[in-house]
């Protein structure tokens, strides 16, 4: 179905910029096909390649050939590979046009003239197939990120396209989320579709995915059937870099006795948190200690991020209260001692410089100074590079290396692994250890079990409302 | 009551027209109840009590505050006062047009009126655009409430520029991110596409479209006559 021929690709004009070399590569009909490694490792580029968005709409150098159904990727315009392909990006918020569902899902049948009669028909048979019949006539801003790739992949689905590419399609859900993409996916496998996936969350694949090609660099250095790659043992996994592979439900982590014993620096008391007069969570307390790693667990929509918000004094708790080393402390005094790593961390990165990031809103910060923080966050050697071009994982290295600049005493994280590779999460686990070893209070909010289990002393676990 | 969107498009171009004709506060105030009742008759969600107020706010100034100022503050404010009222029914067919529409039955009725795909697309884009940009500025302002980001400036200008600078670099950063995931994505769902697109929630203009706009077109011919009636 799928054919790589000695294929190579660059996105500037030198050989050696990223991309990916000399890949050989045969991929059959309804066969599903995971590419994994670390970011940067090429397997972006795979999927462009195959959903002809390299080369019709990014520039590059190419070398060798792609094809679909013995037709080269590069002499079909882009309105006919959508016929063969279909796409789920990363990001659940950029890649939807309508603001309704049901116009999100058939929009690429309406780009092809289709039949309103045949749209309504395909319509009906994914919302059903899918289980997403709830959604419908719903608008896209009211869908919580899970519900709108759950949207995509009905819109992959009805556009008929026989080949399916995923490019990280779980990076910013829940554990409830990825189980409806997986029972998704099981169903577009039945259906007969070649699915192409790339992915740093593997263990959701377990059972789905038949072969499985690990790259570096820009290779495929090993490829593995599904069975035996989901049966590889812990050492070789973490050598190779990999994210967990089998599913986890809970977390293990023992309260450490001695991370929760002395005064606590953070108590919130009986909070009820929400927005107006809407309470989303109730009766929430929990105190944090010096030295602490608090995580913060719970499914989309149980109220994480709006605790965040709310300690961090960006909103008012609408009842109960926060106190700081035992005294009450206002939104304003908690926003002067909070720092905040967003989920997005690109809106809190202002400046020209990595340096200059540090110092910016710290007149006590000079420029050597900022030197020896960006090296004890791992940054020393891009001190010089712009915030906004650094990867995910150095960008919140950044913003924690801002926090600490300023003094903060208690450090929030919310979603800080979404989209990290392995070796992005292990740094992010080093410099948050060492900002606790240093007397820090943190708090994390994470859906990713994975990296909670690792870093965290301590959970609590939101539960939904309803 | 939901009207096409033509009509909303119609009703803004009349309702411009009639706000640079009429001179009658009178007539102002009635095109103004009648606008404000259709968006009251539009839904839960379209009425904006805030924007009704302010256009009271407007008026009254006009009529009861500005007669007992000063003449040289009447002089500077009443300025002010009427060109800001001016655009009030044009704002609040544009909140019917936005709030009423959705962006695929904008997408069909301009693409059933003929409208190249050139034009489409790029509306349709920037109308789906403006909560997410919304929700970017308010990211990026709670992350600058959480860093004192002008500390240690001391020149007020600079403190501005400074503020404006850390708002308008991660919105362009991130727009220019969402402008090109949003190309992968349309192009990988055959926007290209030459064939004539067909539009699922296409839907003809109806009765109480043809009322409205007959309504509002006899409304504009009075203003008309009104302004210019003695010189025909």
């Amino acid at each position: 179905m799928i054919k790589f021929i000695d294929y190579s690709f660059s996105y500037g004009t030198e050989d050696t910029e990223s991309g990916v070399q000399n890949i050989d590569l045969s991929i059959r009909r309804g066969e599903c096909v995971l590419f994994c490694g670390a970011s940067g490792c090429g397997k972006s580029t795979i999927l462009k390649s195959i959903n002809g968005l390299i080369p019709h709409l990014v520039p590059g150098q190419s070398k060798g050939s792609v094809s679909i159904d013995n037709r080269s990727v590069k002499d079909i315009p882009m309105y006919e590979i959508a016929k063969l392909t279909a796409s789920v990006f990363q990001n659940p918020k950029s890649q939807f046009f309508n603001t309704d569902v049901e116009s999100e899902i058939v929009y690429s049948l309406e780009n092809r003239g289709v039949s309103v009669q045949e749209m309504d028909k395909r319509l009906d048979d994914a919302a059903k197939r899918f289980r997403i019949e709830h959604l419908l006539g719903k608008s896209m801003f009211e869908l919580s990120g899970g519900e709108k790739q759950q949207t995509a992949f009905a819109g992959a689905f009805v556009s008929g396209a026989p080949v399916i590419v995923l490019d990280e399609p779980t990076a910013n859900l829940d554990i409830s989320a990825i189980d409806n993409i997986r029972t998704i996916l099981l169903e577009m496998k039945k259906a007969g579709k070649t699915i192409v996936i790339a992915e740093h969350r593997l263990a959701w694949l377990h059972g789905i995915a038949d072969t499985v090609h690990y790259m570096e660099c820009g290779k495929i250095t090993e490829s593995f059937s599904g069975e035996v790659f989901f049966s590889m043992d812990e050492d070789t996994r973490k050598t190779l870099g990999l994210r967990e592979l089998s599913r986890r439900d809970g977390v293990t982590a023992e309260p450490s006795a001695k991370t929760c014993s002395g005064e606590p620096v953070l108590e919130a008391d009986n909070l009820a948190l929400g927005y107006k007069k809407s309470i989303i969570q109730s009766d929430v307390k929990f105190s944090l200690y010096k030295g602490e790693i608090l995580g913060i667990v719970g499914i989309n929509g149980a109220g994480k991020t709006t605790l965040l918000r709310t300690l961090s004094g960006l909103i008012r708790p609408l009842e109960g209260k926060i106190s700081l080393n035992g005294k009450p402390a206002g939104e304003q005094e908690r926003r002067k001692r909070f720092g905040m790593v967003m989920q997005d961390v690109n809106y809190q990165l202002f400046s020209d410089s990595c340096e200059n990031e540090c110092c910016l809103g710290n007149p006590g910060t000079d420029n050597e100074m900022a030197k020896k923080l960006l090296g004890e966050v791992g940054l020393a050697d891009v001190s010089e590079r712009h915030p906004q071009s650094l990867s995910g994982g150095q960008k919140q290295r950044l913003a924690l290396a801002v926090s600490k600049a300023s003094s903060k005493e208690i450090l929030l994280l919310d979603e800080p692994t979404s989209g990290l590779d392995y070796a992005s999460m292990v740094s992010v686990h080093k410099v948050l250890r060492g900002l606790a070893d240093e007397g820090k209070g943190i708090i994390v909010v994470t859906h990713d079990m994975e990296f909670a289990e690792m870093v965290c002393n301590r959970f609590i676990c939101l539960c939904r409302a309803d | 009551m939901k009207l096409d969107v033509r009509t909303y498009i119609i009703l803004t171009v009349l309702s411009a027209t009639c706000a640079s004709l009429n001179t009658d506060i009178r007539v102002e105030t009635g095109i103004m109840l009648s606008l404000f009742l259709l968006q009251l008759l539009s839904g839960r969600g379209v009425f904006m009590p805030k924007l009704a107020l302010t256009y009271v706010i407007f008026v009254l100034t006009e009529y009861v505050l500005l007669p007992v100022l000063p003449e040289a503050a009447d002089m500077i404010l009443s300025m002010f006062v009427v060109n800001v009222r001016n655009f009030f029914p044009v704002l609040v067919c544009i909140v019917l047009l936005y709030k009423n529409t959705r962006v695929s039955e904008m997408s069909a009725s301009l693409t059933q009126m003929g409208i190249s795909r050139k034009v489409t697309v790029p509306v349709a884009v920037a109308i789906r655009y403006i909560p997410t940009l919304k929700e970017e500025w308010e990211h990026i302002r709670d992350a600058m409430r959480m860093r004192s980001i002008t500390a240690g400036i001391t020149n007020p200008f600079k403190r501005i520029a400074c503020k404006f600078e850390c708002y308008l670099v991660p919105l362009f950063v991130s727009s220019l991110k969402s402008s090109d995931e949003l190309a992968a994505a349309a192009v990988s769902r055959g926007i290209e596409n030459p064939a004539k697109p067909s539009c699922r929630n296409y839907r003809p203009m109806g009765m109480r479209d043809y009322v409205t706009i007959v309504l509002a077109l006899a409304v504009t011919v009075m203003c008309f006559l009104q302004r210019y009636g003695r010189q025909i």
